[in-house]
Formats: structure tokens, C-alpha cells, sequence
């Protein structure tokens, strides 16, 4: 295939996934096409789960364990020319049915300036974007603000500027990225605005930076009330919210230890919907700090005109993470790590049906801390078997209470 | 020849320090190959990362670098992507795993030894590779790394 022909080619295969064009892939360029990706089986309990009886006493009880697929994911990465890609992600959790968590194609100008369009994971911290590589990072869970019950932002945009200029011996790399906004395009035509600043110094092991994102205005939730989780960062009760979203984090790689931290703040200028709120308090079963935030009196009756439209508030996560590498003689890796998380969220609820937290949501004051201890043990590096257990710490009914969890993971890489 | 017990320690101490001179290391230095065309006569040692690691597809003149690599098994690999990547073969692994799973690239091209990448670099005027100095020859030219 002539290289004039990739170039012709190149704007097309950009432009597809963004206008929803399909186009044909000549057999030739196969060799050009990567395909690969992974799946992930597994297996958690939870023991002590807590909960309050008839006679308002704290009473525990263990989960059913549950058995999933969380992961099936198939990719396909096309070098059309030296400057534009196409890449792919095909998610088929459970082996239900098959969501296409990216899509997008990248046009590089230079170093400095690459333009992708499509649904791709916005860069935003150290693990947005690969948080569908299970086998490869330290833990099974996600940081609390991309854990899926309770999203900080959306994971996807739909537009992304990124590039990097040297600097020292290392890297400064940034990206800005802007899509319809959190629950669609808004009325009003915000433009939200993401944005990634880092500084990464691989060779001395370090890596820095500052993630952030804004709204640019008022918009609406992706799930109506009763309709389960968001996928955003806008909670199903809200009429309106403007949003941002700032934080830092920082990686270092010392010879086999890797050391993770990151801290995020979330503040929302949101207005409550009346008729929204008095079905949450009627049917998803809110604590008395919650209902005391949604009502004006809360021992009053729960009309529209006693809810509280005023629903301001701010989320606060942060994260550290710490792993050591052994490697065996065998050429195997073991991976002894820890974690600790704390999220602090006091609009959400425990029902997630309702749009809730089963963790935040369940502490009286929508704070928790979580300490993880695990172990990856990756026999060869396409197959990783990891094991942690995480006890969780809040406060609950008056008191500081706390329940554990188990997770056993295996996941397997498979076509690269 | 006796050795006193009170002198096997002092003997054993002395013979290893020794040895730290007199070793034979399993490789000699490793040696960073360009086609002989190339112009680049050196590169900074953060240039050879980005290259190797798919940040950067140029060498400093501009022109296109394409980066060769020794089988991820091999032990010149293991030596090269400790010495100028800063990763063991499994890091390094992991890390061309999170890319080619964000679809930012692919990783290098892999060859089973130092006559295959001499090969190939001489082939083609945009490759990079490495190999071990006792396997040069005259079809590729040495990059000083800075």
C-alpha cells in the first residue's frame, strides 16, 4: 500500500468513530493491526455488613459472596500511517452484553500537539485511563473516585488535545478534553473543560501532577432517580449542578517499590429537585443526616415544599498505595501490597438503586476510610492471581464501626 | 597448604574484594547501534528512554527512529532495560501492557539476538538498536550515549 494512500486515508479513519461512519479496512493493512486484551474472574464476601433493626440497634450481617466476569475486554489498536491510529476497547463484563468503552481516532501533528476524537478515557490522575488494565496495576479495586458506584466525573470524553515537550531529562505532558457535559448537551451550551498537567521523570522514577475539571455551568444527571448509579459525577436528585473537580498525585518507582498517592476535591453549586428528593426520602431508606440535609424538618412531613433545594456541598478522596516487587527465580513476580483510601460525600445515600454509595452512604456522616492488604502473584506476566482484604471504617449509627471484605482476582492478557 | 581458622574469614574477604576486579562479566558493554547512513553520531540518555519506551519517534536531527529490541527472555534485554529504561523485563512488560491497553502504541520490534539486530539496523537507516560489544562489526555505526 503506497504511503500516499495512508495519508488520503488518514483524515477518514480519524473522522469515523466521531461521526459514526464505518469504513473499510484494507486486508493489506492487517499487518498494521493489533488485537488483544484481557478478562478478569472474580470472587468477594463481605463479612458484618452493618444495619440497623427495628429497635434501632446495630445489627451485622455477612453479604452472599458474589461471582463475577467484571472483565472481558477486546481491543484492537491500527497504525493506519506513522501519525494516525485508531484504537478500540469492546468491553463484554459478565458475558452479558458488549459495551464499546472507546472508540476513537488520533491524528499527531508532532509531539507536542496530537488531536483524538471519539469516545476515549479522559487522562485524569494516574488511573483513569487504565483502569481497564486489571492485571497490570497494583489492587483489584479502583481509587474511590472512579469506583463505579460513585464516580467524582465522567470517565469518557469526547474530544482530547495532549502532548508533551521535554523538559530537564523528563517529560512535561498535558491534555484538555471537552464533550456534551456530565448528563448530555445543556441548554445553556456549556463547554466543561478537562484538563491533565504532569510532569513525568521516568528515568529518576517520579511522576507529578494536577488533574482537573469544571462543568463551565449548570447540567443535569445521566440516571433519572431509581434508575441505579451514574455514570457522572452528578447525583439523580439534583435539578442542576455546577461542578469542578481539582486535584494532585504523585508516583514514585524506587528500584522494586512503587509508592502511589493522590488527593481530589470535588465542589458542587447544585440545586435540588423537589419531587426527586421526596422520592428518595420515601423509598430508598436515608439516615437521619441525610434526611436531615434533603428536608427543612425533618420531623416534619415529606412534601415538596419541605425539602431543602438547596444542595450544595464537596467531596474530598485521597489515596496512598504502596507495592514491592520480589521476583522470583522462576521468573514469577510477587507483590505484597497496601492501600488506604477515605472518601467523604455527605449529599449521597447507601440505595444504590436510588443513585447511592453502599459505602459513603452508609456512614452517618458520609465519611469512610478503607485499609486494603494484598498480594499479586503474576506466574508469568500475562496472568496475575491477586488476593487483598479490606476492612472498612466509619461511623454508623452513633458509633465507629467497621466491616471487611475479601476479593480473590485472576485475570489473563491474552493477543499481545 | 594449611589455612589457619582464624584466617579462613580474612582470606575469604580478601578474595572477594579481588574478585570485583578480576571478574568476567557474563556480557561486556552493552554498545547502541545505528544504521551507518545515520547522521546522529550521539543521543542523551532520556532521548534513548523516549525512544525505547514509544514517546519519541525521532532522533534529534529529525530524522524517523525506529526502535529494535532483544527478546524479552534474553539477558542483554534484562541488562539494557535496567540500565537505560530504569525496569526490570517484567516492569517493562506491565508497562507496554498499560499502553497497548490505553492504546497509546505498541511496543519495539523484537529480535533473538545481536546478529539479527545488526541485521536489521543495517538494513534499515531509521533503527535503533543494542547489542553486546563483542558482537560489532562494520555494518552499523555506535551511538555515544550522553
Amino acid at each position: 500500500m503506497s504511503n500516499t494512500f495512508k495519508k488520503l486515508m488518514a483524515p477518514l479513519v480519524v473522522l469515523a468513530p466521531s461521526l459514526g461512519a464505518s469504513f473499510y479496512v484494507e486486508p493489506v493493512l492487517a499487518a498494521d493491526i493489533n488485537l488483544y486484551g484481557y478478562l478478569s474472574w472474580r470472587i468477594e464476601k463481605v463479612w458484618d455488613e452493618l444495619a440497623v433493626d427495628d429497635t434501632g440497634q446495630t445489627v451485622t450481617e455477612d453479604a452472599p459472596r458474589e461471582i463475577a466476569l467484571p472483565s472481558f475486554n477486546v481491543m484492537m489498536l491500527h497504525n493506519v500511517a506513522d501519525n494516525v491510529k485508531f484504537f478500540a476497547n469492546l468491553n463484554g463484563a459478565d458475558a452479558e452484553e458488549i459495551t464499546v468503552s472507546n472508540a476513537w481516532g488520533e491524528y499527531q501533528v508532532n509531539d507536542a500537539f496530537n488531536v483524538r476524537l471519539g469516545k476515549t478515557y479522559r487522562r485524569f490522575g494516574l488511573y483513569n485511563e487504565m483502569l481497564d488494565a486489571v492485571p497490570t496495576y497494583i489492587g483489584i479495586e479502583p481509587p474511590e473516585l472512579f469506583d463505579k458506584d460513585h464516580l467524582i466525573l465522567s470517565r469518557e470524553t469526547l474530544l482530547m488535545v495532549h502532548g508533551w515537550v521535554p523538559l530537564g531529562d523528563g517529560e512535561l505532558r498535558y491534555s484538555f478534553s471537552t464533550d456534551n457535559g456530565e448528563g448530555g448537551p445543556s441548554a445553556d451550551d456549556n463547554i466543561p473543560l478537562g484538563f491533565d498537567l504532569r510532569y513525568d521523570m521516568s528515568l529518576n522514577g517520579y511522576l507529578v501532577g494536577v488533574s482537573g475539571y469544571t462543568s463551565n455551568g449548570d447540567t443535569v444527571s445521566d440516571v433519572g432517580v431509581g434508575d441505579g448509579s451514574p455514570s457522572t459525577g452528578v447525583l439523580p436528585w439534583m435539578e442542576k449542578d455546577d461542578f469542578s473537580v481539582i486535584g494532585l498525585y504523585a508516583q514514585y518507582d524506587m528500584n522494586n517499590l512503587k509508592l502511589q498517592f493522590a488527593y481530589w476535591s470535588s465542589d458542587h453549586d447544585a440545586t435540588r429537585d423537589a419531587a426527586s428528593v421526596v422520592t428518595v426520602v420515601e423509598n430508598a431508606g436515608v439516615n437521619a443526616a441525610q434526611r436531615a440535609r434533603f428536608l427543612k424538618d425533618p420531623t416534619a412531613a415529606v412534601t415538596e415544599d419541605n425539602v431543602n433545594l438547596d444542595g450544595d456541598y464537596e467531596v474530598n478522596t485521597w489515596y496512598v498505595r504502596a507495592g514491592y516487587s520480589f521476583y522470583l527465580e522462576s521468573g514469577a513476580e510477587l507483590v505484597p501490597y497496601f492501600q488506604w483510601d477515605s472518601y467523604e460525600n455527605p449529599e449521597t445515600i447507601q440505595n444504590k438503586d436510588y443513585g447511592g454509595d453502599n459505602e459513603a452512604g452508609l456512614s452517618d456522616d458520609g465519611a469512610f476510610s478503607k485499609s486494603t492488604i494484598g498480594v499479586i502473584y503474576r506466574p508469568i506476566p500475562q496472568v496475575a492471581f491477586k488476593l487483598d482484604s479490606s476492612t472498612h471504617f466509619q461511623k454508623f449509627n452513633g458509633k465507629d464501626e467497621s466491616y471487611s471484605e475479601i476479593r480473590f482476582d485472576a485475570s489473563y492478557i491474552f493477543g499481545q | 597448604m594449611t589455612i589457619l581458622p582464624q584466617y579462613k574469614y580474612s582470606l575469604a574477604a580478601v578474595l572477594a574484594v579481588m574478585s570485583l576486579f578480576f571478574s568476567v562479566p557474563s556480557y561486556s558493554d552493552i554498545v547502541v547501534i545505528v544504521n551507518a547512513k545515520n547522521s546522529v553520531s550521539s543521543i542523551s540518555k532520556s532521548d534513548l528512554n523516549r525512544i525505547f519506551l514509544g514517546k519519541k519517534s525521532e532522533f534529534g536531527n529529525g530524522q524517523k527512529a525506529i526502535p529494535v529490541n532483544q527478546y524479552y527472555s534474553s539477558d542483554i534485554r534484562a541488562k539494557f532495560d535496567k540500565q537505560f529504561l530504569r525496569k526490570s523485563p517484567q516492569q517493562s512488560k506491565a508497562y507496554w501492557s498499560k499502553q497497548l491497553f490505553t492504546g497509546e502504541g505498541k511496543p519495539p520490534m523484537e529480535m533473538p539476538g545481536d546478529l539479527d539486530v545488526l541485521q536489521e539496523v543495517a538494513k534499515n537507516e531509521d533503527m535503533i538498536g543494542y547489542v553486546d560489544s563483542s558482537a560489532l562489526n562494520e555494518s552499523v555505526k555506535v551511538l555515544t550515549v550522553k
